[in-house]
């Protein structure tokens, strides 16, 4: 138990958050509420790690991804008749995908890549310098001309948009006019110097 | 829940604040640390997008010269070429090295909306160096591939059109609209906008539509699938019979209401319907129209339609989702708790070496994964590993039995 909790945190719990979150779709169905909903679940998981770690840390996830879920249903009135049991199989289902574990790193890698390519111009350019070239955020907003601020507030967003497509969300990084006036409104916010 | 919610926003936009400021001269690692102690949602939010951040680190092998690692979506794009040799790769590696040293990004029709985009523009960097651009001439009136084929061709008009595995088309650019009718097989079109020629896709009696817009249309036999990544696509359904409505004019009345909502307003919607006992799940049929009630669908971005010979069901799905149906483009299938019995039709389309299931009991089994179209035996190998399947090889045959 050498490691510190973010290291267990991401080795032990993060990699299951593609199969969770595919799960909470399939089952909990609202969309506006999944990323909240695993977010509790893992605020849940941190508290109990936190004062002790569980020994296996999958079944725990999905146990406590399972209880939350009952609990919200009891609590939302919804009656979804078959949460229940396919919660029960849940485990066996998610140890039968070794295939796809076996994909996963090269499929993270292409939905990396893809996710980049679909930045907003301006987003991915500021990404790949502070990620990629490792270039300081000074330097970055020296060569696009662009004021500090704004590297940051591309840095921001794209770092969130770089995350759901890591853990393999079913969600579009670039939907629409949201992220088309996102990175209108931050370059508009210093004027272009060429 | 509304607290809660608010809560994961501000936790998630902090934290990715502070990475962002990470390395800037007014990085105040004692107020950071205090905002980490703060709460356990601010803990959940910084690990899993700092993990994430550090992840992306590895987009570098994308850039820099990594033969090993690009390898196999560039071999599978060109699939039909001589060996490729390594300094091949490295030469053309640099077409990808720098994004972020194109300030105005050269226009790239094909691979902006391609699933692997960077992987991809090097696959394309080694089509022309191998003497592929002889597609860039102007093209004959039919084109076709064989088993396991794929074909990107450029039509005058500027319009481009990849023909997958097994397929056939015939194309006629006319003065007053664009014609192409899609005999066998499958493509996908990025459409050149020209408002006064409309590009039509014929495939038996049903006619899909577009000025400037991308879509797949796959065909297997009376079966047509359509799939709409970007603009509108409009599908007639052109009956012997009834034929008094003419299909020339669309009323918006026939046009399924639910198609025209994005995939996650229409599952929220459904789903918090007052006493709707059983949510619609995401990516659930949307709106099954019978050619009685509509002679005209509109299939905006996200819609992927099935019109069988008298029904046409239409669904939205997330555009991740959609690139992955169309991962096809790059030699690629991907599996998402795809059942084994629709994994082997698929690789089955590629290849003349056929999968066969002989025992119904491993047909149900769900896997996922990304794998070159043409290439069976990781695919055969990786399912003997994690599941109860034994395969032989019988003549041209594999045959799969539970084991």
């Amino acid at each position: 138990m050498g490691d510190t909790l973010e290291e267990w945190f991401r080795r032990e719990i993060l990699p299951h958050e593609a199969a969770l979150v595919r799960f909470l779709y399939r089952k909990w169905v609202k969309f506006k509420d999944v990323e909240d909903i695993r977010h509790d679940i893992y605020v849940r998981i941190l508290e109990a790690a936190e004062r002790e770690r569980p020994t296996q840390p999958k079944a725990f996830l999905f146990s406590v991804a399972r209880n939350l879920l009952i609990d919200r249903a009891r609590h939302d009135r919804i009656v979804a008749i078959d949460l229940l049991e396919d919660l029960d199989t849940l485990n066996v289902m998610i140890d039968e995908v070794s295939p796809e574990r076996r994909a996963s790193g090269r499929e993270q890698l292409m939905r990396l890549s893809a996710l980049f390519d679909r930045l907003p111009e301006r987003r991915r350019q500021v990404v790949w310098m502070r990620r990629i070239e490792d270039l300081p955020q000074k330097e970055i907003a020296r060569r696009l001309q662009i004021a500090e601020a704004t590297v940051e507030k591309h840095l921001v967003l794209g770092i969130r948009a770089l995350a759901e497509a890591f853990y393999g969300h079913a969600r579009r990084p670039d939907s629409g006019a949201e992220d088309a006036d996102a990175e209108q409104g931050a370059d508009a916010e210093q004027s272009h110097g060429d | 829940m509304a607290t809660e919610r608010i809560s994961r926003e501000d936790a998630e936009s902090a934290a990715a604040a502070w990475i962002a400021r990470r390395d800037t001269p007014d990085w105040d690692a004692t107020a950071f640390e205090g905002w980490l102690a703060e709460s356990v949602s601010h803990r959940v939010a910084y690990y899993r997008l700092n993990a994430a951040w550090q992840e992306a680190g590895r987009l570098r092998i994308l850039r820099g010269v990594d033969p090993a690692t690009i390898e196999a979506p560039v071999d599978s794009l060109v699939a039909d070429s001589p060996a490729i040799s390594a300094p091949d790769l490295a030469n053309f590696s640099e077409g990808v090295q720098d994004p972020a040293g194109r300030p105005a990004r050269q226009p790239r029709p094909f691979v902006r909306r391609a699933p692997w985009v960077l992987a991809a523009s090097v696959a394309l960097g080694l089509c022309a160096a191998l003497g592929f651009y002889r597609l860039e001439r102007a093209p004959p009136d039919r084109f076709s591939t064989v088993v396991g084929g794929l074909q990107a061709v450029p039509l005058a008009d500027g319009s481009r059109v990849t023909l997958n595995t097994d397929s056939e088309l015939q194309v006629s650019l006319e003065p007053r609209e664009r014609v192409v009718s899609l005999d066998r097989g499958e493509a996908y079109f990025e459409v050149a906008k020209d408002k006064s020629r409309p590009f039509i896709v014929n495939v038996g009696p049903k006619r899909m539509i577009a000025v400037g817009t991308q879509f797949s249309v796959r065909r297997d036999g009376d079966s047509i699938q359509v799939i709409v990544t970007e603009g509108t696509v409009r599908m007639e359904v052109r009956r012997a019979r009834a034929s008094s409505a003419s299909s020339q004019s669309p009323t918006s009345a026939q046009v399924p209401r639910s198609t025209q909502t994005p995939a996650s307003e229409q599952a929220a919607t459904s789903s918090s319907a007052p006493g709707s006992a059983e949510a619609v799940p995401q990516g659930s049929p949307a709106s099954l129209s019978s050619p009685g009630s509509a002679d005209v669908i509109l299939l905006p971005a996200g819609s992927v339609a099935r019109a069988e010979a008298d029904a046409v069901l239409v669904r939205n799905e997330p555009l991740t989702e959609i690139e992955q149906r169309l991962s096809w483009r790059s030699g690629l299938l991907t599996f998402r708790d795809t059942p084994l019995a629709d994994a082997v039709a698929e690789f089955n389309r590629y290849n003349e070496r056929k999968i066969v299931i002989q025992d119904p009991r491993i047909a149900s089994l769900q896997l996922g994964g990304v794998f070159r179209s043409t290439n069976i035996d990781p695919f055969i190998e990786l399912l003997g590993q994690g599941f109860p399947v034994r395969a032989t090889q019988e003549g041209n045959r594999i045959l799969l039995t539970h084991n």
